[in-house]
């Protein structure tokens, strides 16, 4: 977890990542955001972040995008 | 049936009346006889058949690709029920099997569909051009004559969003074939789009209504806001504005007279897009219905890219998620980031490949609103313009940090706003006119001569609108910004109209049908003008 708070700080300093529960549905995060995270989780879990991944739910919390992590983790 | 005219009004009644009559499991039924109905009736009935093939094919497709995905789940259940589980591997393997198979379908069904529209919509475009590069080897007019089906680009866009996401599992398969074919052909949203998300639109469509007065009483006052900004403001804007781009040529218009054309072209587009679309939200209110939000007052954007985040939205959304996302989420993509992020940086080699993605977007935005090189020119102008944004945010950041500028200030919001209304504003040379050429000529004819006393030398009281309508249209633009920043705010008048006394309201309604009826501009026959988007 506290390396997924550590790239969505790098991305956006400007965001409370511990307290934002819609990042995606108030447009909080951009899709300009949105790529430079993924690429950034690719790399950091060696994973692979795909465009069906890219649903509201899975990026609208620090702790969504943590779930979503962990399960492509498991999957791979 | 224009939705500006008695009969489209005299449609909505009879349908409202008929929607609210019947049981509620059949209300959909008479929305889908309303919507076919529409239709017909509103172009040419032959057209029909391609908003056909799309719904039967998009309805096909996506319901085989749906079998696929569960056919691929049981044969992995069937081994496990076998006592033969089946390893990660095997999986995986069955898993890329079914997977290529259900690509296949959706390569198909989106080159059908989008074949449709490229060859309906861009076929003459390429005609001309292979013409142009080859006269000899054509007679003098081989033009293909094709005519365009209303609303197909916006519902073949709306119909292949449904496709992809059904590929991408975010949703089953519609299994009503005549669900799906009101979902395509909803008659709201024929005219100028939203592009819907089957999502957030389809089961609206199907599940039943209860009749809700305010709701009812909102749809209304929207719709009357909506026919007040088309027929009064665009209508009377359309008449200053064409005089200016049509005739600056032979009357010698030069300078600030043509820019001031093209910025109120602006206002037109605005007044006459976003009009049509609160006609269109106020209708399908009237059934309980919620469409996509196309608007989000677009001209308190501070940049470019903003601006296009709250202009036409439904559109930006499908090309965010459709196109840009897939280019810039795709292995070649990822590998270039991280090649450009070795060699030139992590900020810009995070930024130019999102560009690149973001620069194909806007391409295809320009193209997409028509068949012409200004539309291609329109649409690289606003790429540039956003990638510039993008490139220039570290840099303007930081200079305003040493200029101590203070980004969040009045003054400083204010100038953003400015300068993105005049980057705006040239983009429009290329939306304003017939061809790339004019375009251009008035592009040069803008800077030709600075002419300020055009304010006073009776200039703008030769094109075509009396005084009275010139200081008309100056406080129509004035109450556009101000319901823009009460809207901006997160207020809503009609919401607090909605709920105000019977007095009260009636007043409203009657001072607004007055000045509907006694300003609004009506063409030959009391045909209210065409909307520009329905163009498109």
């Amino acid at each position: 977890m506290d390396e997924i708070m550590e790239i969505l700080e790098e991305a956006r300093p400007d965001v409370d990542f511990t307290k934002e529960t819609r990042l995606i549905d108030d447009e909080i995060l951009d899709s300009f955001d949105i790529i430079s995270i993924v690429g950034e989780l690719n790399d950091a879990f060696d994973i692979e972040i795909n465009v069906n991944d890219l649903l509201p739910e899975n990026f609208n919390s620090a702790e969504a995008i943590f779930e979503l992590v962990e399960k492509l983790r498991q999957e791979a | 049936m224009s939705i500006l005219s008695l009969p489209f009004l005299g449609f909505l009644a009879i349908l409202f009346i008929i929607y609210y009559a019947v049981p509620k499991r059949f209300q959909w039924i008479v929305l889908l006889a309303g919507s076919i109905l529409f239709y017909v009736s509103c172009g040419d009935w032959k057209a029909c058949i391609f908003i056909l093939v799309t719904i039967i094919t998009t309805f096909l497709g996506a319901r085989r690709m749906d079998q696929l995905n569960a056919e691929q789940k049981q044969v992995v259940l069937d081994a496990k029920n076998a006592g033969n589980p089946m390893s990660r591997e095997q999986k995986k393997e069955i898993k890329a099997a079914y997977q290529k198979r259900t690509k296949r379908i959706l390569v198909l069904t989106l080159l059908l569909n989008f074949g449709i529209l490229a060859v309906l919509k861009y076929g003459n475009f390429v005609m001309e051009n292979v013409r142009a590069l080859f006269p000899s080897a054509f007679q003098a007019d081989t033009g293909l004559h094709l005519l365009l089906p209303l609303g197909i680009s916006f519902y073949t866009f709306q119909t292949m969003g449904y496709l992809i996401d059904v590929y991408r599992g975010k949703y089953q398969a519609e299994k009503n074939i005549l669900h799906f074919g009101l979902f395509a052909s909803f008659f709201p949203q024929m005219i100028q789009g939203p592009i819907g998300r089957y999502d957030l639109l389809a089961d609206q469509l199907k599940s039943g209504h209860s009749f809700d007065a305010v709701r009812f009483r909102q749809g209304i006052m929207r719709m009357l806001w909506g026919y007040f900004k088309k027929m009064v403001i665009a209508d009377r804007m359309a008449i200053m504005v064409s005089s200016i781009t049509g005739g600056f040529a032979e009357n010698g218009y030069t300078g600030i007279t043509i820019f001031v054309g093209v910025l109120l072209y602006g206002v037109q587009m605005y007044a006459d897009f976003s009009g049509g679309m609160d006609i269109i939200f106020g209708a399908s209110d009237l059934f309980g219905i919620s469409m996509y939000e196309n608007f989000r007052q677009p001209y308190m954007s501070r940049t470019v890219s903003e601006f296009w985040q709250r202009w036409h939205i439904s559109l930006g959304h499908w090309m965010r998620d459709y196109v840009f996302y897939p280019i810039a989420l795709s292995k070649s993509f990822a590998k270039m980031q991280k090649n450009m992020k070795k060699k030139i940086g992590n900020y810009y080699g995070k930024v130019i490949p999102s560009m690149f993605a973001s620069f194909i977007v806007f391409l295809l935005v320009g193209i997409w609103h028509g068949a012409a090189w200004r539309y291609v020119i329109y649409g690289t102008y606003h790429a540039i313009l956003t990638s510039a944004d993008t490139f220039f945010e570290k840099f303007g950041n930081d200079s305003r940090r040493v200029l101590h500028i203070d980004g969040e200030s009045v003054s400083w919001k204010l100038f953003q706003m400015a300068r993105t209304l005049v980057l705006v504003t040239f983009g429009r040379y290329f939306d304003c006119t017939q061809a790339a050429h004019i375009s251009l000529q008035m592009l040069k004819a803008t800077f030709a001569g600075f002419n300020p006393w055009v304010f006073t030398d009776g200039t703008f009281l030769n094109l075509g609108l009396k005084e009275w309508e010139i200081f008309f249209l100056i406080l129509m633009i004035v109450l556009l910004g101000i319901v823009d920043v009460v809207n901006e705010r997160g207020t809503k008048l009609r919401m607090i109209f909605a709920e105000q006394g019977i007095v009260f309201r009636w007043i409203i309604y009657f001072i607004a049908i007055f000045l509907i009826i006694r300003l609004g501009i009506y063409g030959p026959g009391y045909n209210a003008s065409d909307f520009i988007y329905q163009g498109f």
